[in-house]
């Protein structure tokens, strides 16, 4: 007997198929984006801006980059997710784009981190890993096997 | 037979389970496990086809079970 589960770590959000995008003006001819991300770790967040190629600082909670054309603000916004803010010239599909590779090194990172907790959390419950494989799509697959529990 | 579980991280980030061999309740309790393990939140569980059949067999056995009292209650009217 069995049971499939699909789970969301709580470090990302589920995936949005087209997130809304919110506009405003700024000073001059500047003009503020609102993008709403995955992105809820700020920590994790400044390591995927760096594996990007980006320089970040954190500021009360907020995470500050430059790019070209304007420089982006990650806020905290709803259900713990991070908002990124672009102020300049920078075009919606830039901004969209910039997300989508910084939301790709980051959910790579959360693959990795994921991978790591479970090693050590099986381990520490005696859980036996019987087989690791990568699969050709990047996926990460393991089995283990539940330690027999005693009168059984 | 033994419990087991895969897991399969996406590169996403997202992460597919399955649970193979645990009975009943102790399926439903791998949910709260996986969940402490992986740092994450079930959004969709569903019933293996695995689960499914076992299921089947077990409501067969429960009929076969009936059609058995049927049979024993039937002897005892027409012994007794």
């Amino acid at each position: 007997m069995g049971v499939s589960l699909l789970l969301i770590p709580i470090i990302i959000a589920a995936a949005d198929a087209m997130p809304r995008l919110f506009e405003d003006s700024g000073e001059g001819t500047d003009r503020v984006l609102r993008l709403p991300t995955r992105i809820k770790d700020a920590e994790l967040l400044r390591a995927a801006l760096h594996d990007y190629g980006c320089q970040s600082v954190e500021e009360q909670g907020n995470v500050h980059s430059v790019i070209e054309g304007g420089r982006i603000v990650f806020q905290p916004g709803e259900e713990g997710r991070h908002d990124a803010v672009f102020v300049g010239t920078v075009t919606e599909v830039q901004a969209r784009a910039f997300v989508d590779a910084v939301e790709h090194e980051y959910a790579r990172l959360v693959q990795a981190r994921v991978y790591e907790r479970l090693k050590q959390k099986a381990a520490q419950r005696g859980m036996k890993l019987e087989r690791e494989r990568v699969d050709a799509d990047g996926s990460v697959v393991l089995r283990y096997a539940m330690p027999v529990r005693a009168g059984r | 037979m033994s419990e087991a579980f895969t897991v399969r991280i996406f590169p996403d980030g997202t992460v597919q389970a399955e649970v193979h061999g645990a009975r009943g309740k102790r399926c439903t309790d791998y949910i709260a496990i996986l969940e402490e393990l992986l740092e994450a939140e079930t959004a969709d569980s569903a019933y293996t086809a695995e689960y499914q059949q076992a299921e089947h067999v077990r409501a067969d056995d429960v009929h076969a079970d009936d059609v058995r009292a049927d049979e024993v209650r039937r002897r005892q009217v027409r012994g007794g």
